[in-house]
């Protein structure tokens, strides 16, 4: 971003419950000044232009007043959610594409060169989810630029007021823009920052006992280290409270998630190399993994390539 | 049935008829099947022997240094001794030079190929001349027999061979200890004991030493008459197979912890276990096999396996002194390719045929 162009969020919203809940979320946001919030919705494409060269007069004026309708509802939509937004502080404009959900966000996220997209997410237990793989996992595979995926709230109620950020932490260039992005918030009072590194160790063939006697692996355990004391005095928290844990696992996706969720994390936040289709497919990503199975909403920062 | 089963495992004839009675789709589904079980049985004795050892408190770099390093090549020496011992000294020989090529070419050359591996002078200038050493002495000792060997006589790899690689493996592991103390990796008396969380139960640590032992044994036992059966079908010296097809499969754990390795971002620990593991082929795994019984070298181990073997050691030697900081990218295709063309011309020329 540059230093004083405005904070652009692109907001994808379906009127469903959980893409009404990421409005919420993002109105409970200690958002930065001058942030401009694009609320988008995407309709479905009903007919592709060679259908509608077969439709009669009939039908093709049936098919526009349907269409027309469906606009009409979605801009509706997009006046209530952008009110709703402006009623906290908040400058909007609303948009209408037509097309593919996911495809049309990160369209839109590429050519708006927005900061932010911020989704809900249905959850992967929807069989639709299953079969097809969700709008924000799509969203947050493809997006150039961060991405907010705002999950449904636990009904475990967290038992004190403050905000509670879970910050998976590896030092790399995304994670210290995920870092920095966090501290440069008005953080309310208070809030609770757990920034947690998760050095990862190979247990198959107990290769981890050889792993940790390694001096490369001492070395890097040290630079983690170091590098955590550095996000607790290096960077102003100004309210925030920071605590940093290093931790070795065998499934750091897995761990980090478990640790999120006994920190009882209203948002995880962590950065996003944004890897290739063949580096996913050969290397995974623990960053999708953790954004696929968050127990909260989830904020992946992706740095400028 | 109990009978039955016992006969399989004990009467050598039973089991090789059981496996000519196959079709090839058959044979080729129990080599997978017996591939799995070496892996995974060697997975979880390992697991088991180092919860064992963690509990008499030995430092953890005792345990890296014996349990841990023999632990992934278990699956080659277990079917090398035990083809040695059903007399099919080609196996035998062939899976442990096979496996060199293997963890060399394919493992590590494609571990270069995906990340940038570091080298690691501190391992390649110990542990490093020891597995060229130690292939080079294998060579050596093969072309000492072979002219000592009467006209018509097939050169042998005699037991006292066998004996000498295991006392040089010994003397290894008590080398790679002391180097491992000296500097090369830290923790020097730091004791292996974990809290309670971490150990597993004593009764399943010791199901988990037992029953991997046996799907061990079991995968190496019905491997080998199932590998000389394919040998027969596809009219291939059973070498050929071996250095191939069951070379791949006993490197598995090789392959998986490098997979492991350099999706975890941890590509360093790669290194160390290739050189070690291709020490291991020549002193355990051949020194075992021939320790059990007298290996036969067939004529095309002297002018195709024993070749491939050093071109591929050799190439890593130079890159190992080329290299300032890590290997290259292009030294991977290098070692790829080596290997593939040294899979393609077993099957292509159909090396060793005529022998």
């Amino acid at each position: 971003m540059k230093p004083n162009s405005p904070y652009k969020i692109l907001l994808a919203t379906d009127g469903s419950s959980t893409a009404h809940a990421a409005t919420d979320f993002l109105m409970g946001l200690p958002l930065r000044e001058r942030t401009e919030i694009t609320v988008m919705t995407v309709l479905k494409t009903l007919l592709h232009d060679e259908d509608m060269a077969e439709l009669d007069e009939a039908q093709r004026t049936l098919y526009e007043q349907i269409r027309s309708e469906s606009v009409a509802d979605a801009q509706q939509l997009l006046d209530t959610e952008a009110q709703r937004l402006q009623a906290v502080g908040s400058e909007t404009r609303t948009l209408i594409q037509v097309g593919h959900a996911a495809e049309e966000i990160v369209r839109e996220a590429t050519e708006g060169k927005y900061d932010i997209v911020v989704v809900g997410s249905h959850g992967s237990h929807n069989p639709e989810h299953f079969l097809l793989g969700g709008t924000s996992d799509r969203v947050f595979e493809y997006s150039p630029c961060s991405v907010l995926i705002v999950k449904p709230a636990s009904d475990e109620a967290v038992s004190d007021q403050h905000l509670r950020i879970f910050l998976a932490y590896d030092d790399s260039p995304p994670a210290r823009a995920a870092a920095e992005l966090l501290a440069s918030l008005p953080l309310p009072q208070d809030t609770r920052v757990q920034a947690v590194t998760a050095l990862p160790l190979i247990k198959m063939f107990r290769q981890d006992v050889r792993q940790q006697l390694n001096w490369v692996w001492k070395q890097k355990k040290a630079a983690a280290q170091k590098a955590l004391e550095r996000l607790q005095t290096e960077v102003n928290w100004h309210n925030a409270e920071i605590s940093t844990e290093l931790i070795e696992a065998d499934d750091v996706a897995r761990l980090l998630l478990d640790k999120a969720g006994e920190f009882q994390s209203d948002l995880m936040v962590i950065g996003h190399k944004g890897k290739s289709t063949f580096e996913r497919f050969l290397l995974g990503s623990v960053t999708a993994q953790v954004a696929h199975h968050a127990p909260c909403s989830i904020l992946a920062v992706r740095t400028c390539d | 049935m109990e009978n039955s089963i016992w006969r399989w495992m004990a009467d050598e004839s039973v089991l090789q008829n059981l496996m000519a009675e196959q079709s090839t789709v058959v044979l080729l589904i129990i080599i997978v099947v017996c591939i799995a079980m070496l892996s995974k049985g060697a997975d979880w004795m390992i697991d088991g022997v180092v919860d064992l050892a963690s509990r008499t408190g030995l430092p953890k770099i005792v345990i890296g240094a014996t349990v841990v390093s023999l632990g992934t090549t278990l699956p080659e020496a277990f079917v090398s001794v035990m083809a040695a011992y059903m007399g099919n000294p080609g196996l035998a020989l062939g899976n442990g030079v096979g496996s060199i090529i293997a963890d060399t070419g394919l493992i590590f050359g494609l571990s270069c190929i995906l990340v940038a591996v570091p080298v690691n002078r501190f391992i390649l200038n110990r542990t490093g001349w020891v597995q060229f050493g130690s292939a080079t002495l294998l060579v050596v000792i093969s072309v000492g027999a072979l002219l000592i060997a009467d006209d018509g006589e097939q050169p042998m790899l005699p037991r006292w061979v066998g004996f000498l690689f295991l006392s040089l493996l010994v003397a290894y592991m008590y080398m790679t200890y002391r180097w491992a103390r000296s500097g090369g990796e830290t923790g020097n008396g730091e004791m292996a004991i974990p809290s309670e969380d971490e150990l597993m139960s004593l009764s399943r640590a010791w199901v988990m030493v037992i029953g991997g032992l046996l799907l061990v044994v079991l995968g190496a036992r019905v491997l080998v008459p199932a590998a000389s059966e394919i040998a027969i079908r596809l009219s291939v010296p059973e070498d050929v197979i071996a250095a191939t097809m069951v070379a791949f499969g006993t490197s598995l754990p090789e392959l998986m912890t490098a997979i492991a390795a350099v999706r975890k971002g941890h590509p360093e620990i790669t290194v160390g276990n290739i050189v070690g593991a291709d020490v291991l082929n020549v002193l355990f795994v051949i020194g075992a096999a021939a320790a059990a019984a007298p290996l036969e070298i067939p004529a095309n181990f002297y002018y195709f396996h024993f070749p491939a073997m050093l071109i591929i050691l050799l190439s890593f030697r130079i890159f190992i002194s080329m290299n300032q900081g890590v290997f290259h990218r292009w030294q991977g295709f290098w070692l790829l390719g080596v290997y593939l063309i040294y899979i393609i011309l077993q099957y292509a020329l159909n090396i060793g045929a005529a022998h």
